[in-house]
């Protein structure tokens, strides 16, 4: 009985998101570029100047699918005061993320080799990093911490006002 | 070194980063000095001469850091990358209706040494004449080969995948190797071209 729930807790700590990934708050956000959906090539380290929202995500993580709309609305709003949204997909194929990508007006990143995801020490989908206008890591969310687009709205404006 | 989704951390990321900090140590201690002394002067040198000088004082402060991180840079890249054995590659492009440069992939001795992802603004910095330094190692002394491949959008729209490859033999001294792409108005085909700077 000890043992057994000694395995539950073990797996229900292992289940529960951090707030905190690898991409450590306060270090320079690793650079890197990446070819989009619709061809052109973006390296992180253009963006220096705005306020840069990574989001990691996958089609087959529904957590992730739901945030997307979030992530449109944020786009809409905040994109003239500085906002630039990059999604990161790290599907198979292509074809995984046109099918989600649909109406999206920020660029949709494809990570086809993880190398970006290993950069960023991807564990849990959803990951999302906010990125201040110098380049610097400020806010981690992953697993649970990223449930909704809403869990760094705060956190997005004050970096905006900067 | 791989630039393509691998991110840009070098072998002398933690040594730059180093330096970087030791930098921004420098400015703030003779900053914070500064500063104190220029409270220490009375109330009424404290006004227009007092903040005029002092910022005379950060601006030329603010100038020797930037001169300090350019040695520290000349000198970590002679420590890093000695003259006897590196070897660097550029590229240079000298296109006009030929080619859209999308990436370059490097090979020496067969094996990839940097695949770069060039963007609008990067692209639009080569057509006005920059040169991208893509890749820095070390060689031993010896006969080498490399080979570079082009991909972009070629005439008509169509996409274009090209190689080009050059045997060189590194002697003593630096080696330094030239990626060139250029309108070929003849064949209405871009051409590609390695070649060693003598």
């Amino acid at each position: 009985m000890a043992n057994r729930l000694k395995s539950v807790l073990i797996v229900a700590v292992l289940c529960t998101g951090t707030a905190i990934g690898a991409a450590d708050s306060g270090v320079d956000a690793p650079n890197f570029a990446l070819k989009a959906l619709d061809g052109k090539n973006h390296r992180l380290s253009e963006y220096r100047g705005e306020v840069v929202l990574l989001n990691f995500w996958a089609s087959w993580c529904g957590t992730c699918r739901s945030q997307l709309s979030g992530l449109q609305e944020f786009h809409q709003r905040y994109h003239e005061a500085g906002l630039t949204i990059l999604g990161i997909n790290i599907d198979e194929h292509d074809h995984d993320a046109v099918d989600l990508a649909g109406g999206l007006e920020f660029p949709i990143l494809r990570d086809t080799r993880h190398d970006v995801s290993e950069l960023y020490d991807l564990k849990r989908l959803p990951l999302t990093v906010l990125i201040d206008r110098d380049g610097v890591v400020r806010h981690v969310y992953d697993g649970k911490d990223a449930r909704s687009s809403d869990a760094y709205l705060a956190d997005l404006r004050e970096l905006l006002r900067e | 070194m791989s630039d393509q989704s691998s991110g840009m951390r070098p072998a002398n990321y933690g040594i730059r980063k180093m330096y970087q900090a030791l930098a921004n140590l420098i400015f703030a201690v003779v900053t914070v000095s500064l500063l104190a002394v220029a409270q220490a002067d009375s109330p009424e040198q404290a006004a227009t001469d007092g903040t005029v000088g002092l910022d005379e004082q950060v601006q030329a402060l603010k100038k020797e850091v930037m001169d300090l991180n350019r040695d520290l840079f000349i000198l970590e890249e002679e420590l890093l990358f000695p003259a006897n054995t590196q070897v660097a590659v550029f590229v240079s492009m000298d296109v006009g209706e030929f080619f859209a440069l999308d990436s370059v992939q490097v090979k020496v001795d067969d094996k990839e040494v940097a695949n770069y992802l060039y963007t609008e603004h990067e692209t639009e910095a080569l057509h006005r004449g920059g040169v991208h330094k893509i890749f820095t190692s070390n060689l031993r002394s010896g006969e080498h080969e490399i080979v570079a491949f082009f991909t972009g959008v070629g005439p008509h729209g169509r996409d274009y995948r090209r190689g080009a490859s050059v045997k060189f033999e590194k002697g003593i001294g630096a080696k330094f190797l030239e990626l060139t792409i250029s309108d070929k108005a003849a064949k209405a085909q871009p051409e590609f071209v390695v070649r060693e700077w003598e």
